[in-house]
C-alpha cells in the first residue's frame, strides 16, 4: 500500500518538559528534592554491584582476551559516560531507548548517540514504588523510573530525548511519568502483526520517529547518512551472526558473557563495538579450532528465554551458570536477538530504507507482546534444535504478565517436542537467590538424568 | 555492506544475452529463425516474434495464428505445439519470464533506473494486484475467443479477416520497442509497420512499468497461458518453514508482491502461478537455507546470510 505522508502535528506534540504544565504532571512537584538522598543510597549500591558483577566475570578462567574490554566497557560510570558527556558539550545529542523496538539506525543517522536507559540497578526499584505505591509492578520499569528520580545513571541523566515504544503496559504508563522529566516520543507498537494495518501503522511510527529526531538535532536526516548508518548496523548484525554461529560450534563462551556482549549493542558505540567484536570472532574461532572449551559436552545445556536481563542484574544467568548449566542460546531481547535481524534493504530509496527498517523492528520480533506470537514458537524451537538445548529456562520478572502467559503457554508446547522447561519468577532484589537456586539445581539434575537415561 | 546481488546480476546477464542472441544474425551466425526443428518449440516469451534471428516462436501468436486459420484443419496443427509448451511450463514453469523474456528485461531495466535515480516505487495495493493478475485471464480470454470468432467459418466474420487485424498483433508493446532499433540496425526494412496502438501500449508499458515493478507481467496474457501451470513445475521455490522468522522481507522484495512466500507456515512448494522465478527472494533471505529453488527435487539455489568482507568500519560518532 502507498504510505501516503501527510505533514500533520504528532499525537504527542509536547517537545519538553516544561510544556506540560505543572497540575498535569504525575510528579506534581521536583523530585529531585525528595529524592536527595536516596541517590547516594542508589549510586552506592549500583557502582557496588558493578564492579561485583565485572569481577565476577573477570573470575571466569579461560576466558578470551578481547572480552575485558567489553567487562571494561560495562561500567555505568566508566569510559562510556565520560564519553557522553564530552559529546554533549561538544553539542552533540543523546537519544535514550528503552528496547529492542527502537530503530537505532535512525537516531545514528540524526548524528545522535543511541543509548539504552532500561536499568539493572536494584536500589532504585524503592523510590518508584513510593511513587507508585505498587510493589507487583514490573521490576524493570520500577528500577527505570526510580534511576531517572534520583538520576543516578549518566546514560539516563545525558538524554536529550528518550524513545519510548509501547509494547507492554509498564511502558506505556511509565512513559507517561518520564515526559515530567524529559521528552518523550512514543511510537505505538502494534500488537497484531496479522494484516497489513499494522505494517502502515508501525512504519508511520517510524517516520514520525525520524521527523522528531530531525527536530531533535536540527537537521535533517539525508539518504546518506541514513544509508551510512544502515550499513554500519548491517556490519553488526553480521558480525553478531558470525559469533552465533561460532557458539553453535563449540562451548567457547559462558552464557553470561554473552549477554554482556548483548546488552553492550545498546550502549557502545556500534562502530567500536563490531570492531571489537570482530576480534573476539577471530579469537573464538581460533578456541574451535584448538577445542579449547570452557566446558564439556556434560554440562547440561540450557536456553534462557522471557523477561530481558539488564547489566548489571545478572542474578539469574549467574546462578544457572553457577548450578554447573551452560547456556547455551537464549530468546531474549537483551540476548541473542538483539542485532539477529538484519535489515536488507531491497532499495536505496528513502522509502525503501524506512520500510526496511520498520519491517526489520515489527515483523521478525519475538516479543510477547504479539498476538498470535508463532514466531516465539518457531524461533525457540528452531534455536533447541541448533544449539542442542536439553532444557529451557524461562526466566519471568515479577510483574510482566505477557511473559508469564507467554510461559504457560511455550511449557506446554516444548512438552510436545519433549523438552523440559522450568518457569522462575523473580525480582532484582537478591533475596529469593537461595530458593531459585534449589530449583535450578533441581530442574538441572533432571535434565542431567534425562541424559543418562536416553538410550533406554 | 552492500547487498550482494548473487542472482539478480547473472540474471540481468542472462536476460541481455538473450536478446543479443535473438539478433545474433548481425554477427554472422546462421539464420536460426528458419530452422525448422527450432520453429515448432514455441516458447512462452510473448515477443520472439519481432526477433529476426529468435531461434523459437512465441506462443500467443501461435494460437493466434492458428485460431483464425485453423478450422477446416480442425485446430489439429494446435495440438502438437500446444503439448510440446505445455511440458517445457511443467519442466521450467515461468522461469522464461524472468530470465529470457525480452519484455522482462526493459521492466527490470526500468527498476534499475528508478533505483539508481532514487525515486520511491509505488507498490500496488494488494487488492488492485489481486485483481490485476485475474485480468490477464481475461485478456488471454478475449484473445482466444475473438481470434477463434474470427477464424470460425459460420459466424461469417471470415469476410473480414483480411480488413481485421489479430488483437495481440496490435496491442504488443514488443512491436514498438524492438522493431525500430532493428531497422536501425538495418535488420528490417525501413518500410516496416508499427502500429499506432502498439506505440501507445508501449508508452503505457514505460509509464506503469517505471513506478512499479514489474507491471506488465501482472497483466500479460502470455504469463496467463504458463500461469495454471506455474505450480505444478519442476522447477519451484523451496521453502524450510521451520527456518522461517517471518521477517516479511521476501513479500517486500518480491516485484510480483507475492506474499505467500511470507505467509507460509506449513508447505514446502511455496511457488504461486503469478511467480515469475527471478529468485529476488532467495536472494534477500537471511535466513540460510531457509528460501531455495528445487529442481526435479534438488535444491539447486539457497538462500544464505548476506555476507560482506568489507573492513571498512565506520567510526563511531563519538570517538
Amino acid at each position: 500500500m502507498k504510505l501516503r505522508r501527510k505533514k500533520q502535528p504528532n499525537a504527542d506534540a509536547i517537545d519538553n518538559a516544561g510544556s506540560i504544565a505543572v497540575d498535569r504532571r504525575y510528579v506534581p512537584e521536583r523530585v529531585e528534592e525528595r529524592m536527595g538522598d536516596r541517590q547516594e543510597k542508589v549510586l552506592e549500591e549500583a557502582k557496588d554491584k558493578i564492579a561485583k558483577e565485572s569481577e565476577r566475570l573477570r573470575a571466569i578462567s579461560n576466558a578470551v582476551k578481547t572480552l575485558e574490554y567489553f567487562i571494561n566497557m560495562s561500567d555505568y560510570f566508566g569510559k562510556r559516560a565520560k564519553e557522553i558527556q564530552g559529546f554533549k558539550r561538544k553539542g552533540g545529542k543523546v537519544v535514550g531507548t528503552f528496547c529492542m523496538f527502537v530503530p537505532n539506525e535512525i537516531i545514528r543517522a540524526g548524528r545522535a548517540i543511541p543509548i539504552q536507559v532500561s536499568c539493572g540497578f536494584c536500589e532504585a526499584v524503592q523510590p518508584a514504588n513510593d511513587l507508585l505505591s505498587d510493589a507487583g509492578l514490573c521490576p524493570l520499569m520500577r528500577s527505570t523510573l526510580g534511576t531517572k528520580m534520583t538520576g543516578s545513571s549518566p546514560y539516563f541523566e545525558g538524554c536529550d530525548m528518550i524513545v519510548n515504544p509501547t509494547p507492554c503496559d509498564a511502558k506505556l504508563k511509565m512513559g507517561e511519568i518520564l515526559q515530567d522529566f524529559v521528552p518523550i516520543v512514543t511510537m505505538n507498537v502494534p500488537r497484531i502483526k496479522t494484516g497489513y494495518s499494522a505494517r502502515r501503522q508501525w512504519i508511520q511510527e517510524v517516520w514520525n520517529l525520524k521527523e522528531r529526531v530531525e527536530q531533535l538535532v536540527g537537521k535533517k536526516i539525508t539518504r546518506k547518512s541514513l544509508r551510512e548508518s544502515i550499513e554500519t548496523y548491517q556490519d553488526a548484525q553480521a558480525t553478531w551472526r558470525r559469533f552465533w554461529k561460532i557458539r553453535e560450534k563449540g562451548n567457547v563462551m559462558w552464557g553470561r558473557q554473552a549477554l554482556l556482549l548483548s546488552w553492550l549493542t545498546y550502549i557502545d558505540d556500534i562502530g567500536r563495538w563490531t570492531r571489537n567484536m570482530k576480534k573476539l570472532n577471530s579469537e573464538l574461532g581460533k578456541k574451535v579450532k584448538a577445542k579449547d572449551f570452557v566446558c564439556g559436552d556434560e554440562t547440561p545445556r540450557v536456553m534462557l528465554a522471557g523477561s530481558p536481563i539488564i547489566w548489571p542484574n545478572w542474578k539469574i544467568p549467574n546462578l544457572i551458570e553457577e548450578s554447573g548449566a551452560y547456556i547455551a542460546c537464549d530468546e531474549l531481547c537483551s540476548g541473542m536477538r538483539v542485532l539477529y535481524d538484519p535489515v536488507v534493504v531491497d532499495e536505496w530509496t528513502e522509502k525503501g530504507m524506512m520500510e526496511a527498517i520498520a519491517e526489520k523492528y515489527l515483523l521478525p520480533c519475538t516479543c510477547p507482546c504479539f498476538s498470535p506470537n508463532l514466531e516465539r514458537e518457531d524461533n525457540m524451537l528452531r534455536r533447541i534444535k541448533e544449539y542442542r538445548v536439553e532444557g529451557v529456562i524461562f526466566h519471568v520478572l515479577k510483574g510482566c504478565h505477557l511473559n508469564s502467559m507467554d510461559a504457560a503457554k511455550t511449557s506446554v508446547f516444548l512438552k510436545k517436542h519433549d523438552i523440559p522447561m522450568l518457569k522462575i519468577e523473580s525480582e532484582y532484589d537478591e533475596g529469593d537467590k537461595e530458593q531459585l537456586r534449589v530449583r535450578i539445581e533441581a530442574f538441572l539434575e533432571m535434565i542431567q538424568t534425562r541424559k543418562e537415561d536416553l538410550p533406554f | 555492506m552492500k547487498l550482494k546481488q548473487r542472482i539478480s546480476t547473472p540474471r540481468l546477464a542472462v536476460q541481455i544475452g538473450w536478446l543479443i542472441f535473438a539478433n545474433s544474425m548481425i554477427f554472422g551466425l546462421p539464420f536460426l529463425g528458419d530452422v525448422p526443428g527450432f520453429r515448432d518449440v514455441f516458447f512462452p516469451d510473448a515477443t520472439t516474434k519481432f526477433f529476426q534471428n529468435a531461434p523459437t516462436h512465441s506462443i500467443i501468436y501461435m494460437l493466434q495464428d492458428r485460431l483464425v486459420a485453423g478450422f477446416p484443419t480442425f485446430y489439429m496443427n494446435l495440438v502438437i505445439p500446444i503439448l510440446i509448451f505445455a511440458v517445457l511450463v511443467l519442466v521450467m514453469g515461468r522461469f522464461w519470464c524472468a530470465w529470457l523474456c525480452p519484455l522482462g528485461l526493459p521492466q527490470d531495466l526500468l527498476t534499475r533506473l528508478r533505483r539508481s535515480v532514487g525515486v520511491k516505487r509505488v507498490n500496488l495495493p494488494p487488492n488492485w494486484s489481486v485483481f490485476l493478475h485475474q485480468m490477464k485471464y481475461l485478456g488471454l480470454f478475449l484473445i482466444i475467443f475473438y481470434t477463434l470468432a474470427l477464424g470460425f467459418p459460420y459466424l461469417g466474420l471470415n469476410n473480414f479477416q483480411s480488413g481485421l487485424l489479430l488483437p495481440y498483433e496490435i496491442l504488443d508493446p514488443n512491436r514498438a520497442m524492438y522493431v525500430y532499433p532493428q531497422i536501425w540496425m538495418g535488420l528490417l526494412p525501413a518500410s516496416t509497420v508499427v502500429p499506432w496502438m502498439s506505440i501507445l501500449v508501449f508508452g503505457f508499458f514505460v509509464m506503469t512499468c517505471f513506478p512499479i515493478r514489474r507491471f506488465w507481467c501482472h497483466i500479460c496474457p502470455a504469463g496467463a497461458i504458463m500461469a495454471p501451470l506455474n505450480k505444478y513445475a519442476t522447477i519451484h521455490l523451496r521453502k524450510d518453514t521451520s527456518k522461517c522468522t517471518h521477517c516479511g522481507i521476501c513479500a517486500r522484495v518480491c516485484p510480483m508482491e507475492i506474499r505467500k512466500v511470507y505467509e507460509e507456515r506449513e508447505e514446502e512448494n511455496v511457488s504461486v502461478a503469478n511467480c515469475v522465478h527471478c529468485y529476488r527472494c532467495v536472494e534477500s533471505c537471511p535466513e540460510e537455507g531457509c528460501l531455495g529453488v528445487s529442481l526435479m527435487g534438488k535444491v539447486v539455489l539457497e538462500s544464505k546470510y548476506p555476507d560482506q568482507t568489507s573492513d571498512t568500519m565506520k567510526e563511531g560518532v563519538t570517538t
